[in-house]
C-alpha cells in the first residue's frame, strides 16, 4: 500500500531492514519489495540526489510497482535546519520550491508522528540556513510527481535534521551516520506508514468491485456501459440487501446480459430502504 | 492547521480568528487556491480532518440566486463569506462541488458589504432578499467568524432588503446578543429524526434546533423553517407526520416568516460525485434515477413525497407563508 521514495543507499536502509525488503531492481534505479502485514507490498526506491532524479523515480517506481492511483507515498530523507537539532524529525506540511517559486501543502488526516515543518527544496547543499524551514533537495520533486498518481493526503514527506549551524556540513557526513539518524526515527516513520497504508485501504475499497461483479462478468457478456450500470446495481444491493443479493432471484436461467441488468434493478425495486442507525449524536 | 494568505496575515480579522485556536499552527500561502480545491484531492479523506483557510475575497462577492430560489417577486441573490461546512450531511452538494473539505473564511466582510449596498441601491424600489447559507452554514461557526455580528447589523441598516441566514446551528448568541431586525430571518433546516441521526453527521439534533428557535422566538427574531430536501426511507410519511408535530409544539405560526419544503434533486455530476465518494451510503443506494437533467427520487416517489408532505405542513400553517422550491437548486449547505 506504501511506496517509499529515499535519495541515498544510507536512508534506505534501515527503511528495507525495518520491513523486510528484498531487491527487485538495480537500473535505472535501485528498487526493493516486501511483504508486510500492516503495509501489504511496501516498495522502495533509491532516486539520487535532487529533485530532477526524485521526480524521475517516484514515475518510474509508480509504473514498476503495478500503476496504481490508490496507493500511498513517503518520501524519506535529511536536511539541514537553522534551530532543529540533529536527528530531530519533521513531517512537511508545506514544500517550497524558490527555483520555480512554487509550493506545495502536504495534506495530513491522520496524527502525526512528528512535529510538522516547512521544506525548502534547494539545487544544491545549502551551508547557511536563514529560516527555521528543512533546506532539502529531493521534496519539490517527489511531491508534484507522485500527485499524479495518488490522492494528496497519501503523499507526505519525513525528513531528519542532519545538520544545523552548530555542525558540520552534510557533505561531508558518512553513509553510517545518515543511516543512524534515519534509524533513529523508524519507529515515527513506521507510525506514519501505517497510518497512510491504512488511509489507502480506504481509498483503495471505494474503487472495489461490488460483490458479484466478477463472477457477473464470467456468466454474461456485458458491454462497457452495461458493465457500469452492473457495478453500479451491485454496489447499490451490496448497502441495501448485504450478504443477500439475488434475494431468490435466479439468474441461471437468464441468457442475456440486459436481462439480468432487468432483474437485479427490480430485486433492488422491491427492497425497503431503510436508513442505517447511527453513529454519533451530538447532543 | 490553519492556513492564512501572507496578504491578512496582519489584518485584525485574522488575529481575531486565529486568536480562538492559539495551539494551532498557522501555514502562511499566497492565494488560497494553492490549497484549496486543487486536484488529486479527497473530499471523503479531507473531512477527516479539515483545516481552516483564511482568505481575501477579490470579486464577485454577490450572485444571483439559482432560479425557484425565494419568496414571491423579489430579486433573490446570495453572498459566501465562507465556503464548506462544519457538518458532514451526506446529502449536501458541496461534496460533489469541492474537492476538499477544508472550510475557507473570507475574512473581508467591508467588501461584501460594500457589493451588498451597491446591489441595494442598483434595485432602487424593488426588494432584494440576500441569502448568506449557500455555500456554508450562516451560523454554525459563528464563535469563530462573527458574521451574523458583523452582517445583521449591517442590513438593519437597509429596511427594503432582507437577509436570510440558513442554518442547522445552534449558534445564536451573537443574535440573542442583539435587537432582532425585523428584515433578517433566521431559517432552520430540519429533516426527520431518524434522518438526522443518520445522514446529518456531527449536525445538533432536531431538539436542540428547536429549543435553538424557541430562545430566538422569545426575542422576536422572524423565523424561517426549511424542509429541504425531502428523505425518503420506509416510514417516511410517519416521521414527517411527527417532526411536523414536533417542530410546531415548539415553533409558533406567528414568528414564521416562510416556510419551504423541497425535494432531493442533485445536478447529475454531483450526485456521481457524491456516489463515488460514498458507494456505502444507503442514501445512494436508493430509489433514484436521472431525469431530464436532474438526478432525483425515481417514477412517482418524488410527486407523492411532495405532496404528503405539502399536505401534512398546511395542516400546521397558512398557505400564504408556504413556499414549495422545485427547482434544480441545490439544497443550500445551512440545508446540509
Amino acid at each position: 500500500m506504501i511506496r517509499f521514495v529515499v535519495a541515498h543507499q544510507a536512508e534506505a536502509k534501515p527503511i528495507v531492514d525495518r520491513f523486510h525488503m528484498e531487491p527487485a531492481g538495480e537500473v535505472p534505479f535501485r528498487v526493493f519489495r516486501g511483504e508486510d502485514p500492516d503495509l501489504g507490498e511496501p516498495w522502495l526506491i533509491v532516486s539520487g540526489l535532487g529533485k530532477a532524479a526524485a521526480a524521475a523515480a517516484t514515475a518510474y517506481l509508480h509504473l514498476l510497482s503495478g500503476g496504481r492511483a490508490d496507493r500511498a507515498w513517503l518520501n524519506v530523507g535529511v536536511g539541514g535546519h537553522c534551530q532543529g537539532r540533529v536527528g530531530e524529525a519533521f513531517v512537511a506540511h508545506k514544500i517550497s520550491d524558490p527555483a520555480s517559486g512554487l509550493a506545495w501543502y502536504p495534506q495530513l488526516v491522520i496524527d502525526s508522528p512528528r512535529p510538522t515543518a516547512a521544506l525548502l527544496t534547494v539545487e544544491r547543499v545549502e551551508e547557511e540556513y536563514e529560516s527555521p524551514w528543512v533546506y532539502e533537495m529531493e521534496a519539490a520533486g517527489f511531491f508534484p510527481t507522485a500527485c499524479r498518481f495518488s490522492t494528496i493526503e497519501l503523499i507526505h514527506c519525513f525528513k531528519v535534521v542532519s545538520d544545523n549551524p552548530d555542525t558540520t556540513l552534510s557533505r561531508r557526513m558518512s553513509a553510517s551516520f545518515f543511516e543512524g539518524l534515519i534509524g533513529e526515527n523508524i519507529e515515527a516513520i513506521s507510525e506514519l506508514s501505517r497510518g497512510l497504508a491504512d488511509l489507502a485501504r480506504e481509498v483503495e475499497a471505494l474503487s472495489a468491485d461490488p460483490p458479484g461483479y466478477a463472477e457477473a462478468l464470467e456468466h454474461w457478456p456485458f458491454n462497457a456501459s452495461q458493465q457500469r450500470q452492473l457495478r453500479r446495481l451491485l454496489q447499490r444491493l451490496a448497502v441495501l440487501a448485504p450478504g443477500d443479493l439475488y434475494g431468490g432471484v435466479h439468474l441461471g436461467g437468464i441468457a442475456e446480459a440486459r436481462e439480468v441488468l432487468r432483474a437485479l434493478d427490480t430485486r433492488l425495486a422491491a427492497i425497503p430502504i431503510r436508513l442505517p442507525e447511527p453513529m454519533e449524536v451530538v447532543l | 492547521m490553519i492556513y492564512v494568505e501572507e496578504e491578512i496575515l496582519s489584518h485584525p480579522r485574522t488575529l481575531q480568528i486565529q486568536s480562538r485556536f492559539p495551539d494551532s499552527q498557522v501555514v502562511s500561502c499566497s492565494r488560497y487556491g494553492e490549497i484549496f480545491n486543487r486536484r488529486a484531492q479527497s473530499f471523503r479523506l479531507q473531512k477527516r480532518r479539515p483545516s481552516l483557510i483564511l482568505a481575501r475575497k477579490h470579486r464577485s462577492f454577490v450572485h444571483e440566486a439559482p432560479e425557484g430560489y425565494g419568496y414571491g417577486g423579489a430579486r433573490n441573490l446570495y453572498f459566501s463569506h465562507m465556503l464548506n461546512c462544519i457538518y458532514d450531511c451526506r446529502y449536501c452538494f458541496l461534496q460533489g462541488m469541492f474537492r476538499s473539505a477544508h472550510y475557507v473564511v473570507f475574512i473581508n466582510y467591508e467588501d461584501f458589504q460594500w457589493e451588498i449596498t451597491e446591489r441595494i441601491r442598483a434595485a432602487g424600489d424593488q426588494p432584494v432578499h440576500f441569502f448568506s447559507g449557500y455555500d456554508c452554514d450562516s451560523l454554525a461557526l459563528e464563535p469563530v467568524t462573527r458574521f451574523a455580528a458583523s452582517f445583521v447589523p449591517f442590513f438593519a441598516k437597509f429596511p427594503q432588503a432582507c437577509l436570510e441566514l440558513r442554518t442547522k446551528s445552534t449558534q445564536i448568541k451573537s443574535l440573542l446578543d442583539m435587537e432582532a431586525p425585523p428584515n433578517v430571518i433566521v431559517a432552520f433546516s430540519f429533516t426527520p429524526d431518524e434522518v438526522q441521526r443518520s445522514l446529518e453527521y456531527l449536525t445538533p439534533s432536531v431538539n436542540r434546533r428547536l429549543r435553538a428557535m424557541e430562545k430566538l422566538q422569545e426575542r422576536g427574531w422572524k423565523l424561517g423553517l426549511r424542509f429541504d430536501p425531502l428523505i425518503y426511507n420506509e416510514g417516511y410519511q410517519e416521521q414527517y407526520r411527527r417532526l411536523y408535530a414536533q417542530v410546531f409544539g415548539h415553533v409558533r405560526v406567528d414568528s414564521l416568516h416562510s416556510v419551504s419544503l423541497g425535494p432531493f434533486r442533485l445536478a447529475p455530476g454531483a450526485f456521481k460525485t457524491m456516489a463515488r465518494l460514498y458507494p456505502d451510503d444507503a442514501l445512494f443506494a436508493g430509489p433514484i434515477e436521472e431525469l431530464e437533467g436532474k438526478v432525483c427520487y425515481r417514477g412517482g416517489l418524488e410527486a407523492e413525497m411532495v405532496e404528503f408532505c405539502t399536505g401534512e405542513l398546511l395542516r400546521h400553517i397558512p398557505r400564504e407563508i408556504f413556499y414549495p422550491s422545485l427547482s434544480l437548486a441545490p439544497a443550500m449547505a445551512g440545508e446540509g
